[in-house]
């Protein structure tokens, strides 16, 4: 029998000098057999989502790149395996971390453009969307406010008292478990969420963003969500030139629950989206 | 001490798999081998191995963690024990100056079994971490989370509120019971009992020096309410480790086997609306000396 020959490596770690410090990115060559598809520049999501996802990433990732594209995924300052300290990172050090992430794409494979966004990622990737040509998004689960990222991120760290429980009106104990956290946050400057440090000056950051402030160049848009298409946004890209497609995908919450960490029908439905030639 | 990190890339069993070595500039001649099973990747939760890697590595080892087969950036599916003898080997090969290796890992039955699997294989294993999983780990309660975060809120609540907290061993399970069908907290002891001197054994089957350290246990109980339910949550974690030592000492690994316990959070858990104590940075400092000056103890 004989063993498969791969000519490139299938996949190539490596850390990249970005100042300040290096990042851990990983580079998904190409498939040389079939025809080449131009560059994705992967975007992870928010703090331990960016660990839960990392499976999903790595099979698409894969998956992308025997179609022909050309795949860097980058740990952004102060996540995962780059360099930093969680509290340290900031938005606008994400945005230059991606610039720099794409330009060194655009070196190997100087085809077209594509972002690829999980939750906090895609809210991320719409805005560099905003800011230069891509030539289109893929959009995992996305969040189109930063506020609600934040929201979510602390909503773990409120601890329900029993009266909460007993009383049933849970929603309303945890928005007001989530406002004292607020409250703290703007106080401390820094507080220990889920075992990750918030800082203030982050969550300002991330709060002030909101996808339907942005005006997106005109590109194409692959929205994959198990809900359903914001109709501000929908209705705010409709004369922009933005070509919109929604993908409902059964609701599988891979990013934050670590007993599931597959989600075979986004995979599927992702792929699907780009076989057969530009979609 | 001035450390670099190098990204490596190693095939097991026709799989491509991911990892990282932390390499201080003059390596001690032991270094250590993060092998973490599902549901940890490389980083660990809460990127508490990539931290845990870099102190270390500023204390002079060497340590490489590396996505098992089928988790994280790695191909595959289903590791087993021969992704850590391919690290181990891809170890060494990168850093030439290592002479033997301690295996880290998030503790329980199946970390000591492959522990004791590769060092059976490899005479260059030495020694075994077993952490639990330190910190306020969310892990356990992920399910709980998701359920909150999308409004399932039904799914949410425990079982039953105020079930005494279990330390140390098969917290997941521990959690699996809490929340969904909790049962009499006789039974829980008894099952924790057994669980504890299974564990004793385990420990004491593997070759070479052994340190463990105890999470704070909360992975496996609903956060405490009040201070009162906190201080039961610690006497019961202390009265376990307890048990666990003498449960070693008896099986003849009193010399070998050595048990550090974390220190328990002082966070926001103990009162809804009171957020004194230490922070989690500080605790992790206390973790990286403890498992540092064990590994050079020997």
């Amino acid at each position: 029998m004989n063993a498969p020959i791969h000519l490139v490596p299938r996949v190539e770690p490596f850390f990249y000098d970005v100042d300040p410090g290096t990042r851990f990115c990983l580079y998904h060559a190409p498939d040389p057999e079939v025809a080449s598809r131009g560059a994705m520049l992967y975007i992870h999501p928010f703090a331990e989502e960016l660990n839960l996802c990392r499976r999903m990433a790595a099979q698409q990732a894969r998956a992308f790149a025997a179609m022909g594209f050309a795949v860097l995924q980058i740990d952004l300052f102060g996540c995962g395996d780059s360099c930093g300290e969680f509290a340290d990172g900031r938005w606008e050090q994400w945005r230059r971390d991606l610039a720099v992430a794409a330009r060194w794409l655009a070196q190997r494979e100087p085809g077209p453009l594509y972002l690829w966004g999980v939750r906090l990622g895609a809210l991320l990737a719409m805005e560099m969307a905003a800011e230069r040509k891509v030539e289109g998004l893929v959009l995992w689960q996305p969040l189109i406010s930063g506020r609600t990222c934040i929201n979510q991120f602390l909503r773990q760290e409120v601890v329900m008292r029993p009266e909460d429980l007993a009383a049933g009106d849970l929603g309303r104990a945890a928005r007001a478990g989530i406002r004292h956290l607020r409250a703290e946050l703007a106080a401390r400057g820094r507080i220990d969420v889920a075992g990750y440090e918030l800082d203030l000056g982050l969550a300002r950051s991330i709060e002030a963003v909101e996808a339907t402030q942005l005006e997106l160049q005109p590109c194409t848009v692959h929205w994959f969500s198990s809900s359903a298409m914001p109709r501000r946004l929908s209705t705010r890209w409709d004369g922009a030139n933005i070509v919109l497609h929604y993908h409902h995908v059964e609701p599988l919450p891979f990013w934050s629950d670590p007993a599931r960490p597959e989600c075979p029908a986004l995979l599927a439905a992702t792929t699907a989206a780009f076989e057969g030639g530009a979609p | 001490m001035k450390c670099d990190q190098r990204a490596v890339r190693f095939t097991c069993l026709g799989s491509s798999v991911v990892g990282i070595i932390d390499l201080p500039e003059r390596p001690l001649p032991r270094g250590v081998l993060v092998a973490a099973g599902h549901p940890y990747s490389r980083l660990g939760a809460r990127r508490q191995f990539a931290m845990l890697a870099r102190a270390l590595a500023r204390r002079g080892l060497a340590v490489m963690r590396f996505d098992r087969r089928g988790v994280g950036d790695s191909e595959g599916c289903d590791y087993n024990d021969s992704d850590v003898r391919a690290a181990l080997q891809e170890f060494c090969d990168q850093v030439p100056s290592l002479q033997e290796v301690v295996l880290l890992s998030p503790g329980g039955g199946a970390a000591i079994a492959t522990a004791r699997a590769c060092a059976a294989a490899d005479p260059r294993v030495c020694g075994l971490m077993l952490l639990a999983p330190w910190g306020r780990s969310r892990r356990a309660h992920a399910p709980q989370l998701a359920a909150v975060n999308e409004g399932r809120l039904a799914d949410a609540v425990p079982a039953r509120p105020g079930t005494p907290a279990l330390t140390l061993v098969s917290s997941h399970d521990a959690a699996a019971v809490y929340w969904r069908r909790a049962p009499a907290p006789s039974r829980v002891r008894r099952s924790a009992g057994r669980n504890l001197a299974l564990f004793a054994e385990q420990l004491c089957g593997f070759p070479g020096p052994v340190l463990v350290v105890a999470g704070e246990g909360d992975a496996a109980a609903r956060p405490a309410a009040s201070r009162s339910e906190a201080a039961g949550h610690e006497r019961s974690r202390q009265a376990e480790l307890a048990q666990l030592a003498s449960l070693v000492t008896r099986a003849g690994g009193g010399a070998r086997v050595r048990i550090a316990a974390q220190p328990p959070s002082a966070g926001r858990q103990r009162d809804f609306y009171d957020n004194g104590g230490e922070p989690d940075s500080a605790r992790r400092a206390g973790l990286t000396a403890t498992c540092a000056d064990w590994l050079v103890s020997w």
